[in-house]
């Protein structure tokens, strides 16, 4: 059996797990990462991108039986779903996580989204607030490179300046906002961790408009950034290694994981602390599993809490054809948004929500210019007419997304499924879900704000997706609370049933707010990998 | 004698007979025949692009995947008689060109994702994930289409 043997084991080599595992091991602490996945070649990764018939986010990433994930095409596809309605964000496993097809979006929670609660009467509060986060979400901001406009908070007060200058709006972003101007909607710069520089060693920004599912040039962070920093200072990461179990001993304290090979091959993992760091399916999953006679209901349980509330950021897609060409198919696939609808007193009534512009065209709603010429011809048009017709439509293609805050529900969650397996015998996950009124009200909602603007713009031919599409934003299933009987994980993001184990990840929020969850994802990390580091080298 | 032997043979399979990969082992260069010449000649008068724009081997292998589907008698009638009959081929035939995807028995095949004829059109973008130039996005198009 192969052993492994470091101060800190983590579960998982996405961004949360990176992150901890680089600033550990630059304090001098020993550092072993179990991957299920693989390392991703990114030339390989392209090539089945161009060769997808169907661009989804998973198309240039293998899903195996060794390391199987959800596919955004398929909702029976790992998952086993039980409604009412489906869940529809997916996640990879991989050297590097779902960073690889993550958007890039960086924006902070506002103020306000850690008192849903005492505010607006919905959901519970954080167990922290913004002010104690602020300092986190700087050095983030800093370790994921994030280009942003300084002299705009957008609600979320600032301690410090973006790393990187803004990336540029495009065209079409200016199309909006001239369009928008004295409407209330107010268009501004996203920030987001996609070089507008060259920096940390990669390029700028080419405009591959490709950033799901993949920057061709690695001008979008990935967490193999900080892998590689760490594997540098002398973190050891194990690929192809499946958690499978955790095992407690008679203290409750973590005593190991038990991981597994695709040869089936076992092997086993010890450490001082354990962090799961494999996002919000995964994580559960491996927790509900872990059931022993000390832990009949699974690892970090006893509340009853682990699985439960499931989130994601349900959207609205809306697209149609501008009154004038904005020139889309270009840049990074979104730019700007509208970002002040993200707080107000309609929160105590339904979700509140932002709004993504696109620059990717139709690409989300129709499958965008490639699909164009298929509707034309249908209607007759051939040759230099045709042409011209494909041209004049999609230079004018916009699409608007609205992500809604969905609240976390006690019903929404991730169970063992009672028949399916993996590879290695553990039970595939069987999830509950259904949007609910709150976010649906929200949607609907969105729909007339999405008129509105697209009125402004002069644009005809006006569709809204007639069903909710997925954010891939997998939040709650392990939240952070002060209650152990209410919640999974404390205010550091200790277990509260074992004093050795973490958790990171968008798993712990306790509401989802409406702010695309990556960055908050690392200032927890790099939150939580501050207080490990202090405990472990016993240096403040 | 040999040649025209090969062509013939290269005409029957890959244009109406065979697949797409009997086309592509048959040559990494598309045979020059009749048929070929006017499927792309053809080809261009629907698409808005002049014969010499479109790939050949996307042309070998569109016909090889109709044909697979059971239209060889359709793309035929076609090419004997292009007088508005085959609407419903004629589309098909302009969105495997304009996508570059290829409706193969088994399911859409990508043919050609980066000559994709919409990325042609279209003319001030490159498709997706091929680069562009940094921040070019931020202004219009410096060549007009």
């Amino acid at each position: 059996m192969k052993a492994v043997a470091a101060d800190v084991v983590i579960v998982g080599s996405g961004v949360a797990g990176a992150l901890v595992a680089e600033r550990l091991a630059r304090a001098g602490i020993g550092v072993a990462v179990l991957e299920a996945g693989s390392r991703t070649d990114r030339a390989q990764a392209l090539a089945r991108y161009f060769d997808a018939p169907v661009k989804t986010p998973e198309s240039p990433y293998l899903a195996t039986p060794e390391a199987d994930f959800p596919l955004s095409a398929d909702g029976g596809h790992w998952y086993r779903q039980s409604g009412p309605d489906r869940f529809k964000s997916t996640y990879l496993k991989a050297v590097g996580g779902t960073t690889w097809h993550w958007l890039g979006t960086c924006l902070r929670f506002l103020p306000n989204d850690f008192r849903l609660n005492s505010l607006y009467g919905h959901g519970v509060d954080w167990p922290i607030g913004y002010d104690e986060l602020e300092p986190f979400y700087l050095v983030a901001e800093r370790a994921l490179g994030v280009a942003g406009d300084s002299s705009e908070d957008l609600g979320s007060p600032r301690s410090g300046r973006f790393p990187l200058p803004a990336i540029e709006p495009s065209h079409l972003d200016r199309v909006f906002e001239r369009a928008l101007e004295g409407s209330g909607l107010e268009v501004r710069a996203t920030p987001q961790a996609r070089n507008s520089t060259v920096h940390d060693g990669r390029p700028a920004c080419c405009g591959s408009a490709s950033c799901i599912p993949l920057c061709p040039v690695q001008a979008k962070y990935d967490a193999t950034v900080h892998l590689r920093k760490a594997e540098r200072l002398g973190a050891a990461v194990q690929e192809r290694a499946t958690a499978t179990k955790v095992e407690t001993d008679a203290n409750g304290r973590i005593a190991a994981i038990r991981f597994r090979h695709p040869d089936l091959s076992e092997g086993i993992a010890q450490g001082r602390c354990y962090v799961m760091a494999a996002h919000a399916i995964e994580t559960p999953r491996l927790l509900l599993h872990s059931r022993s006679e000390r832990t009949p209901a699974g690892v970090a349980n006893r509340s009853d809490q682990v699985g439960r509330n499931l989130m994601d950021h349900p959207i609205q897609l809306s697209w149609a054809l501008a009154g004038e060409p904005v020139w889309p198919y270009r840049g990074p696939l979104s730019t700007s948004g509208i970002e002040n609808l993200r707080d107000d007193a309609v929160r105590s009534a339904r979700a509140c929500l932002r709004i993504q512009i696109g620059n990717g065209g139709w690409t989300w709603g129709t499958g965008g210019a490639l699909t164009s010429a298929r509707a034309l011809a249908a209607s007759g048009l051939r040759g230099e007419a045709l042409r011209n017709a494909v041209v004049d439509q999609a230079s004018r293609h916009v699409e608007l997304a609205s992500l809604t805050e969905q609240l976390p529900q006690a019903g929404n969650r991730v169970v063992l499924d009672a028949q399916d397996k993996d590879l290695y015998g553990v039970p595939l996950p069987r999830l509950h879900y259904a949007v609910g009124d709150y976010a649906g009200d929200g949607l609907a909602a969105a729909q007339g704000i999405h008129d509105r603007i697209f009125a402004k713009l002069g644009a005809t031919e006006v569709h809204h997706h007639p069903e909710f599409q997925g954010a891939g934003h997998i939040i709650g299933t392990c939240r952070m609370g002060d209650d152990p009987a209410h919640s999974v994980v404390d205010p550091t993001l200790r277990c509260h049933d074992h004093d050795n184990l973490h958790i990171v990840g968008s798993a712990v929020f306790p509401t989802s707010g409406t702010a695309n969850p990556t960055l908050t994802i690392a200032a927890l990390a790099l939150r939580l990998a501050e207080t490990l580091r202090a405990a472990l080298t016993g240096r403040k | 004698m040999k040649r025209s032997m090969d062509s013939l043979s290269r005409r029957s399979f890959a244009l109406f007979c065979g697949s797409a990969t009997v086309a592509v082992a048959l040559g990494a260069a598309a045979p020059e025949t009749p048929e070929l010449e006017r499927l792309l000649k053809l080809s261009a008068a629907l698409t808005g692009f002049p014969p010499s724009a479109l790939d050949a081997q996307f042309a070998v292998r569109l016909a090889a995947a109709l044909t697979a589907n059971g239209r060889a008698a359709e793309l035929e009638g076609w090419l004997n008689a292009p007088d508005g009959k085959f609407e419903e081929l004629e589309t098909e035939m302009i969105a495997a060109w304009y996508s570059g995807v290829l409706p193969a028995p088994s399911g859409p095949v990508v043919g050609n994702f980066q000559d994709a004829l919409a990325w042609t059109a279209l003319g001030f973008v490159t498709p997706p994930g091929v680069c562009a130039a940094p921040q070019d996005w931020s202004k219009p198009p410096q060549a007009s289409v």
